[in-house]
């Protein structure tokens, strides 16, 4: 055997007696007899496992107990010969541990990343709810007379939001009109424009009559096709219709 | 839960993240954490690890797959954020690994188990030293310490960290976990209050014991309830 070769490389008998060992093996490992007592306890039964194939050759991931580590990652590749076999170890571990290392931090920064992000999320989507709430306030101009202005974008979500708090006020208050103000309101989506028209029939429903005022062209555009099915009035502006219902009625 | 174990082993080994999520995520619509992390992802991991014995996949696939597994388990872990506002009276736990150790997975699950019972926790995957380690518990002082070891050449190590807290001037409780547990003989060492447990059902037989404890507790020293 040659014993100069540059790597770990035993020539050991069937129940793992080492017969020959390379320079450098003597150099890496503990002297011993026994091959064995330089594998990880939980690599002894896969080395048995693996020797006892009726393969020839064969290679495959070992833990190994060197002189400098008591746990190093190592190739094994076997020939077997007759009796005999001969071991080569390859060291893996280095490369091993410093990829691992690298994933686990990688892992840890992500984790840390996702779960900050889950908290922001939460925290916004609250913020998001208590805004949604917060942009259609119903208010009392008189006893016949409520204003409903409503702020930002018309979602669905938005609409969800402040239904149950405008008919609970509408309610109680039971006024005759409710002036619905979109001088405030940006963009429209579809789905709010649905959601609205349910809100504009649960008022018809209470026997409330809504009158539309501050619409934009834009406004006006979307809620076209909903014209005709929808018993409501249209104002130009707060100012006209604040005119027409609540002076009119204190003259 | 057998088929699911090997299609999760499947997801794992391919390092696919979203299918490993999806199967935690329809099987917890059914089962409880406890279940899901002792009847699928522990028997994954540990077949993960026969695959290796059998030379079937390499220690790349194994890490690989740890990792995405960590994944999952913090997915599993997001929806008891909720809980994270603490009273100075909930019960305070600490886990860590110990040092040089990448068995983290088991520590990981038995942490979030603590949490969704409602216990303050912190839990240190990273490579904490035995110095930094006593630091954080003399200061924050937690009821409980879990740590845990599967490298039997880390036993020393471990030897070490229970001795330290032998010394501390307060009495935690401490739980060692990790699969070689049944091959040691640790009653020697640590202080007289330590557990080891080796896998989550111990854990939970841990718990229902604890939780008559703190129920005593209320009403003075521990066992000395008349209540039943």
């Amino acid at each position: 055997m040659e014993k100069r070769i540059p790597l770990p490389l035993f020539r050991i008998t069937q129940d793992f007696q080492i017969v020959e060992r390379s320079d450098q093996a003597e150099h890496t490992f503990q002297y011993t007899n026994d091959l064995l007592d330089i594998v990880d306890a939980d690599s002894h039964d896969k080395l048995k496992a693996m020797l006892a194939h009726d393969v020839e050759q064969l290679d495959f991931e070992l833990n190994l107990i060197t002189k400098h580590s008591p746990l190093a990652l190592y190739k094994a590749f076997i020939q077997k010969s007759g009796e005999e076999a001969f071991c080569l170890f390859v060291p893996i571990e280095e490369q091993y541990q410093l990829v691992q290392n690298q994933l686990t931090d990688m892992q840890n920064r992500l984790n840390d990343t996702n779960f900050q992000l889950f908290e922001k999320k939460e925290k916004f989507s609250k913020m998001v709810d208590r805004s949604n709430e917060l942009s259609g306030p119903y208010i009392e101009l008189s006893d016949n007379l409520g204003l409903l202005p409503v702020f930002g974008d018309l979602s669905e979500e938005k609409l969800v939001a402040i239904k149950d708090n405008v008919f609970k006020r509408a309610y109680v208050s039971q006024p005759e009109r409710v002036l619905i103000d979109f001088t405030g309101v940006g963009n429209i989506q579809e789905e709010g424009v649905r959601e609205l028209k349910d809100l504009i029939l649960v008022f018809e429903q209470m026997g409330i009559h809504v009158v539309m005022i501050g619409l934009s062209p834009r406004h006006a555009l979307h809620l076209k096709p909903y014209r005709n099915e929808l018993q409501i009035d249209f104002a130009h502006s707060a100012k006209i219709a604040i005119k027409k219902w609540l002076i009119a009625e204190y003259l | 839960m057998q088929k699911t174990t090997e299609t999760f082993v499947d997801a794992l080994l391919k390092g696919d993240h979203a299918a490993s999520l999806r199967i935690v995520q329809n099987q917890r619509e059914h089962h409880s954490r406890f279940t899901i992390y002792n009847e699928l992802i522990t028997p994954a991991m540990h077949e993960i690890g026969m695959l290796w014995q059998q030379n079937k996949i390499t220690v790349a696939d194994e890490h690989l797959a740890t990792a995405v597994c960590d994944f999952v388990l913090s997915q599993t872990e997001y929806d008891l954020v909720q809980h994270s506002d603490f009273q100075e009276t909930t019960p305070k736990a600490m886990f860590f690994t110990v040092q040089d150790e990448y068995h983290y997975l088991g520590l990981k699950m038995v942490s979030i188990l603590f949490r969704e019972k409602d216990w303050n926790v912190k839990y240190y995957q990273s490579n904490l030293s035995i110095d930094h380690v006593m630091e954080q518990v003399e200061t924050w002082k937690p009821a409980v310490i879990g740590l845990s070891f599967a490298l039997a050449y880390r036993i020393e190590a471990l030897t070490a960290y229970l001795k330290k807290f032998s010394e501390l001037d307060y009495e935690p409780e401490i739980l060692v976990g990790g699969r070689l547990m049944h091959q040691y003989d640790f009653s020697s060492i640590g202080p007289p209050n330590t557990t080891f447990i080796e896998n989550l059902n111990e854990l939970q037989t841990w718990f229902n014991k604890d939780k008559t404890i703190r129920r005593d507790d209320s009403d003075g020293k521990a066992n000395t309830s008349s209540v039943i």
